[in-house]
Formats: C-alpha cells, sequence, structure tokens
C-alpha cells in the first residue's frame, strides 16, 4: 500500500514538472513571437522614419478610412511671397503649385510642395495694371491655363511658364488667328497679345517683329477653369448677357489642334437668381460620377448639374449650417468630397456628394491671421497626398493644411 | 452649441431680419443698384455676406475692414463685379444686350482706379494702364480733408477715409431715402456735414469715360456730367467745404487765410471769359464741353496716373508742406501737370 502510494506520488511529481516544462516552452514561444512583432514593427518604423527623412510628408494611409469617416484637415504651414492670391492650383505631373497673384506684378508663380518658389510667369508684352490671372487650371501634360479677367482670355503656358497660345474665345485661338492672317509662318514663331494695345504681335526668328490687328473680341468673360477627371476642360462665363458654364473636350487640347481650334462645347445656364440660373459663377468641378457643381458666386449657393448640362438642384443657399455667404473657388477629391472657398464666411466648407443628396461635414478655417486664419480666402487645391492648398489673398499667402 | 446659444443666435437674426425689413420699406422708390447693394427681400440672407451678429471683427458689425471687403467683388479679379476700382476698368463685355451700354469693356471708370489708372493722361489719344500717383486713400487711415471746416479753420480737419465713408452699400442713401449717383450717401461720414446733399442717380448708368468728337475713349477731361455735376460739388465740398465757390471767387476775397481767391467749383464762369460780347471768335486753345465748372471737371473721385513736372510737382499743400511732392502733387488731376487749365483756357 505504501509502495503504491510511494509510486504515485512520484508519478505526480514528474507530471507536474512535465506540466511547468509545457507551460515554459509555451510562454518562451509567446515571448519570441512577441519579440518578432516587435522586430517587424521597429522594423516598419524605421522604414517610414527613413521615407520621412527623404521626403518629409504627411505619411500615407496604412489602413484606407472608410468614407463615412470624415473629419477637418489641420494646419501644417503656409507659403510667403505671393500678393494678394485669388487662384490656386496643384499639378499631378511634377507636384508643383501655382498661384495666381491680383496684387503687386500680378505674376502666376511656382512653388514646390514645401513651398520653396521655382520661377513666376505672365503674359508676355503685358504691363501688371493690363493683366488679372484669377483662377487657374493644369492639365495632364502639365500645361498651365489661366483665365485673365482684364486680357478678357485665357492664357497657356508650359510647366515652367513658357508661354504657348492664347484662348482667345471658345472656337478660337491666338495661334490660329495669326496663321489665318500670315502665310508660310513658319512653326517656331512667337507671338503675344494685349488686348489694350489693340494690336497682336508675330515674329520669326531672324526676321523683325510685324503686327497684326486684334481680332474681333470674343463675347465671352472667362473667369473659373478646371480640368476634370477625364481632362474636360470645365470653365465659367460671367458676361452680363449669360453666366454660363462652358465644357470643352480633352481631344481640344492635342497639340495639332491649336491651329484649328474649334472643339465642340457644351454650355448651360444662364444669367439670374432662378433655378439654372447663376450670378458670377465662380468655379465648376465635377465628381466620380459626372454631376457638375456650380459655385454661383453672388447668389451664394451650390448649382449642382448631370453630365449633360441639366439643371438638377442647387444647396448651400439660405441660412443654418453648411450655408453659404460667398462660394468661389472649389475642389472635389477622390471620395467626392467637395470643398468649397466661403470668401467671406472665411472658411472652407466640405460637402459629401457622392450620395443622392449632399450632405455638409464640416468647415474648417475662421477670420484672422493666425496660422489656419482666413482673410478673404478665394480658392483650394488638392494634391494627390492629402494636402490642400488655399489661396488667402488678404494675408498674402497660401495656407497648406493636411489630413 | 447649446440651447441658449442657439435662442441668442435666433433672436439675434429676426433683430436683423427685423432691421433689414424696415429699412427696406422706408421708401417706394427703385432702387439703387442691385446684387447686394439694396432691393433686400423679407428672407434676405445678403445681410450675412457681410456682416457678423456677435463675431464682427470690424465697426458697423463688418466681417472685415473695407476695403478688403469690398475689394473682394470689385477687385482685379473681377470675381463678383464688372467695375474692377483697383485698376479703375469696366470689364464687361456684353454691348450688344445693354441698352444703352453701362460702358465699354477694357476702358477707364469716371472715377480712375486705387492702384492703377487706364488713362490718356497725356492727351496724346493712346490710353495707358499706370500706377495712380495720387487718389483718395480708403484704407480707413486718417488724412487731412483739404479744406474741411469754416473760414479761418486751418488747412482741413484730419479724418479717416474708407470706401463707406462716400458710398452706403445699401442703397437707398439720399436724404430722403432714395437712391443716388453711384450709392453716395447724403452725408459722408466724418465730414461733420450736417444738411446732406443728394446726388440723383442716373436713370440709364454709364461707369466709363465716353468717347466723343473733343476726345477720344479714356482722355477724362471733359467729362460731360449734367445735372450731376453741380451737385457732385455741393457733395465733395461737405468734406472739402472752402473749396465750393461759385463764380467771381477768383477775385473775391473770402477771408481764409489760405483759401482766399479760389477757382470757381460751381455754376457757370462770367461769359466774357471765353465770349466776345462784340462778336469775336471762340477761343481755340482747348476743347471747352460744358458751360458748368464742377470739381469733377477738372478732378476724378477715386485715383488718377497723370504725372507732374516743373512747377506742377512743386506745388505747396495747403499746409504749406512741400513733401511729397512730384508725381504724389497730381491732386486727382484728369491730365498731366496743368493740362486742366489750358484745356480750358487755351493760353
Amino acid at each position: 500500500m505504501s509502495n503504491i502510494d510511494a509510486g504515485n506520488q512520484v508519478s505526480e511529481h514528474d507530471l507536474s514538472l512535465i506540466e511547468e516544462e509545457e507551460r515554459a516552452e509555451k510562454r518562451r514561444r509567446w515571448l519570441l513571437l512577441l519579440l518578432l512583432l516587435l522586430l517587424a514593427l521597429l522594423a516598419c518604423v524605421l522604414l517610414l522614419f527613413i521615407r520621412y527623412l527623404r521626403q518629409p510628408e504627411p505619411l500615407p494611409e496604412m489602413i484606407p478610412l472608410p468614407v463615412d469617416v470624415n473629419y477637418p484637415p489641420h494646419y501644417l504651414f503656409s507659403i510667403y511671397g505671393v500678393d494678394k492670391p485669388v487662384g490656386v492650383a496643384y499639378s499631378l505631373r511634377n507636384d508643383r503649385i501655382y498661384v495666381a497673384e491680383t496684387g503687386g506684378k500680378r505674376l502666376v508663380k511656382i512653388f514646390d510642395r514645401d513651398g520653396n518658389p521655382l520661377g513666376s510667369f505672365a503674359p508676355p508684352r503685358t504691363m501688371p495694371g493690363e493683366r488679372s490671372p484669377v483662377y487657374l487650371a493644369v492639365d495632364g501634360a502639365g500645361r498651365v491655363f489661366v483665365t485673365d479677367r482684364l486680357q478678357h482670355a485665357i492664357f497657356v503656358y508650359d510647366e515652367n511658364g513658357t508661354f504657348l497660345d492664347t484662348i482667345l474665345g471658345p472656337d478660337l485661338t491666338l495661334s490660329e488667328y495669326v496663321l489665318k492672317h500670315v502665310n508660310n509662318l513658319r512653326p517656331d514663331a512667337t507671338f503675344a497679345y494685349n488686348q489694350f494695345e489693340h494690336v497682336v504681335y508675330y515674329k520669326s526668328p531672324g526676321e523683325p517683329e510685324r503686327t497684326l490687328p486684334t481680332p474681333e473680341p470674343a463675347m465671352w468673360a472667362p473667369l473659373g477653369i478646371r480640368f476634370d477627371r477625364t481632362g474636360r476642360l470645365l470653365f465659367t462665363d460671367v458676361r452680363q448677357e449669360r453666366n454660363a458654364v462652358y465644357l470643352i473636350s480633352a481631344d481640344a487640347f492635342s497639340p495639332s489642334s491649336w491651329r484649328n481650334f474649334d472643339p465642340p462645347v457644351i454650355s448651360f445656364g444662364s444669367t439670374g437668381q432662378g433655378d439654372g440660373q447663376f450670378l458670377f459663377p465662380n468655379s465648376a468641378v465635377a465628381d466620380s460620377q459626372g454631376r457638375i457643381y456650380v459655385t454661383d458666386g453672388n447668389n451664394g449657393r451650390i448649382s449642382v448639374w448631370d453630365e449633360k448640362g441639366q439643371f438638377l438642384f442647387h444647396f448651400g443657399g439660405g441660412s443654418g449650417e453648411g450655408a453659404l455667404s460667398l462660394p468661389r473657388g472649389a475642389a472635389i477629391d477622390e471620395r467626392d468630397r467637395l470643398y468649397v472657398v466661403d470668401a467671406v464666411g472665411q472658411n472652407v466648407k466640405v460637402y459629401d456628394v457622392s450620395g443622392p443628396e449632399p450632405d455638409f461635414l464640416f468647415a474648417f478655417g475662421d477670420w484672422g491671421m493666425g496660422d489656419g486664419q482666413f482673410n478673404y480666402p478665394n480658392d483650394i487645391a488638392l494634391d494627390r497626398y492629402g494636402r490642400l492648398y488655399i489661396a488667402d489673398r488678404e494675408n498674402n499667402r497660401i495656407q497648406v493644411w493636411s489630413y | 452649441m447649446n440651447r441658449s446659444h442657439r435662442r441668442s443666435l435666433t433672436i439675434s437674426f429676426l433683430a436683423l431680419l427685423i432691421t433689414a425689413l424696415f429699412l427696406g420699406s422706408g421708401a417706394s422708390v427703385a432702387r439703387a443698384d442691385n446684387g447686394p447693394h439694396g432691393d433686400y427681400t423679407a428672407t434676405t440672407d445678403a445681410c450675412a455676406g457681410c456682416h457678423r451678429a456677435h463675431t464682427a471683427g470690424a465697426p458697423r458689425l463688418l466681417l472685415d475692414d473695407v476695403p478688403n471687403l469690398c475689394y473682394t467683388c470689385h477687385g482685379s479679379g473681377g470675381n463678383g463685379a464688372d467695375t474692377n476700382v483697383v485698376d479703375g476698368i469696366y470689364l464687361e463685355r456684353d454691348l450688344d444686350t445693354e441698352d444703352p451700354a453701362e460702358g465699354i469693356a477694357g476702358r477707364g471708370l469716371k472715377g480712375g482706379g486705387f492702384v492703377n489708372a487706364l488713362m490718356d493722361t497725356d492727351w496724346d489719344g493712346a490710353a495707358t494702364s499706370a500706377p495712380t500717383t495720387s487718389s483718395h486713400l480708403v484704407d480707413g487711415s486718417t488724412g487731412t480733408a483739404w479744406g474741411n471746416g469754416d473760414i479761418g479753420s486751418g488747412p482741413g480737419a484730419a479724418i479717416p477715409l474708407s470706401c463707406t465713408s462716400c458710398h452706403d452699400p445699401h442703397g437707398r442713401a439720399s436724404t430722403t431715402g432714395g437712391p443716388t449717383y453711384r450709392l453716395l450717401r447724403a452725408i459722408p461720414v466724418n465730414s461733420g456735414a450736417t444738411t446732406g446733399v443728394d446726388v440723383e442717380d442716373e436713370v440709364d448708368k454709364v461707369y466709363t469715360v465716353s468717347d466723343t468728337a473733343q476726345k477720344s475713349g479714356n482722355q477724362y477731361f471733359g467729362e460731360d456730367y449734367g445735372t450731376q455735376g453741380d451737385q457732385l460739388s455741393e457733395w465733395c465740398s461737405q468734406c472739402h467745404t472752402r473749396y465750393l465757390a461759385p463764380g467771381g471767387s477768383g477775385s473775391t476775397d473770402s477771408g481764409d487765410p489760405i483759401f482766399a481767391y479760389r477757382h470757381l467749383t460751381q455754376g457757370s464762369p462770367s461769359c466774357s471769359l471765353c465770349h466776345d460780347v462784340h462778336g469775336g471768335t471762340l477761343p481755340t486753345g482747348g476743347p471747352m464741353f460744358s458751360h458748368d465748372v464742377t470739381c469733377v471737371t477738372c478732378h476724378v473721385a477715386h485715383g488718377t496716373s497723370a504725372s507732374m513736372g516743373g512747377y506742377a510737382e512743386n506745388v505747396e499743400w495747403p499746409d504749406g508742406a512741400t513733401d511729397p511732392s512730384g508725381n504724389n502733387r497730381s491732386s486727382l488731376l484728369r491730365v498731366d501737370n496743368r493740362g486742366t487749365c489750358q484745356l480750358c483756357h487755351g493760353k
């Protein structure tokens, strides 16, 4: 009996030893796994740190956020060295920022994403008081299109600001006009236009400069300008007879088209305060479904149209949350969030337009001169890294915000 | 936002609404202008365009000081208006649908510009846009209103000036609540005037300088202001009190040590100044476009790009100061140097 008891005691002791060893082994495995996880995490952090050192920008989203999670961006920094900027555009091609000034020399200035100046440009043969760049758009090729309210034209430059051509009306470019009047014009001839001098200049290399009378002014007053995701050009026309939005197909801007510019144009809208009417439309942008949102400036609302130019509805007027005072520049991101700069509201209002009805999400910014405060903001551009660039006119800067 | 905040906001909004209704029901006359300048409806949201009931950043519950607010629409970008007062240029391009046209696209505004002005000041038939050499400073800063005050009260009182000192953005600014020319207030703010002057609104508004047989477009001298001319002289002299001078003031001592003998700014000069009563020929030196001589015969309201040289650039200011001199001494004149004298007198 006692032997049996002693044998039982040994086996229980052995069993407890074995169990303890198993537990210790399990603990070691867990610790090893934890160590490996920590090492992996450390490697990730190191990689992100090295990436940040090489390219100091907001980090990419590791996990895509669901669409229904929306939060305001935060202020990053400001780009100074601009005089009363009213227009801003971003180039997907080279990550450059283009800014239109209405003060000082009234130049279009180029910056990199960190705010370093890269250059400036203006319509050739114009004095500051004869030009007024307002809004800009950059196409897929990096060309910069600038509306000019004083010259009643859209000037086109390459990505470095070299003048390329001028769109003088919905169906006329400057190069086309010169070609019609000058035989055997060399392809490398240069030309310029200044409506205040009532003259068109052209010059072939090695020859003296010559002039032509300016063409009959087109009945238009281009103001807001944007390219949509398909490369179509959208611009607003603020002439009194017919405030309208124009859409020009992407093919119109191939290099061969400039000298035979007669693209099919869709236009819609009229002047007034009713449905389908505008008072100084300042911007037109398209969402992923092709719907077009027009900032109807002096009517204080957003006007919505389908891709064929049929009026749908408007929103943002009146009072209450999300109501607009003086909507100006606008942009739309890949999640169909519509950003509208409210010039006298002194903020940017953001709406979710992915559904059938727009939904006001939030506004950011308020009046002032401090960081993140606006003093008559007028335009906005978005980049592909989640940054927002806002033309802060009376603070003489471009504010950079980020998610 | 809690309930009490919401209640306060609602009460404030209603108060603003009632005020707007009260102001809007005062007269049954035609509105002075359109857009945000009058003609408000009972449910207008125009108030919020420029004012904040509780969070205003500037006096009069304005969101911000003028002229920044005004330039948001009337700036060189023309984002909300065709009258670009920064460059003094009319931007509209729709002559075929305006009858009569409110202005010629690309031509100078009658008042000139605050930063640049498109004027043919050297009278050569070609206009150029150039930085202004003198302008009314409308940034709210204080300056001397030359001649402001009674006889013998010195060179003039110092008063602050902004766009809204002269213009009432709500329209219906006359002494009886009626429309006025260019939304001019009956009494300029801080002028010290008490009675008020109504400058009749134009039936057909024309914002740009005219192109006539005597002058090309953008030549500013010789504009005919019609019935508004004399009214404008009276209106300007609410600030520049001692500049209001009827015919004969050039030879009559006013009693003021500074503004003793003054060129007429109201009414017609003596007939014999130009006409030979015995049947001689008319003066040939320059165009005499109107029998009335007013402030705006020689000066623009906003700013000029006229340049000065020789004697003209060194004329001392009414307080005896000699600085600033040069082009700054252009005194809102419509022609370089003293061309405004010669174009009338033809000496």
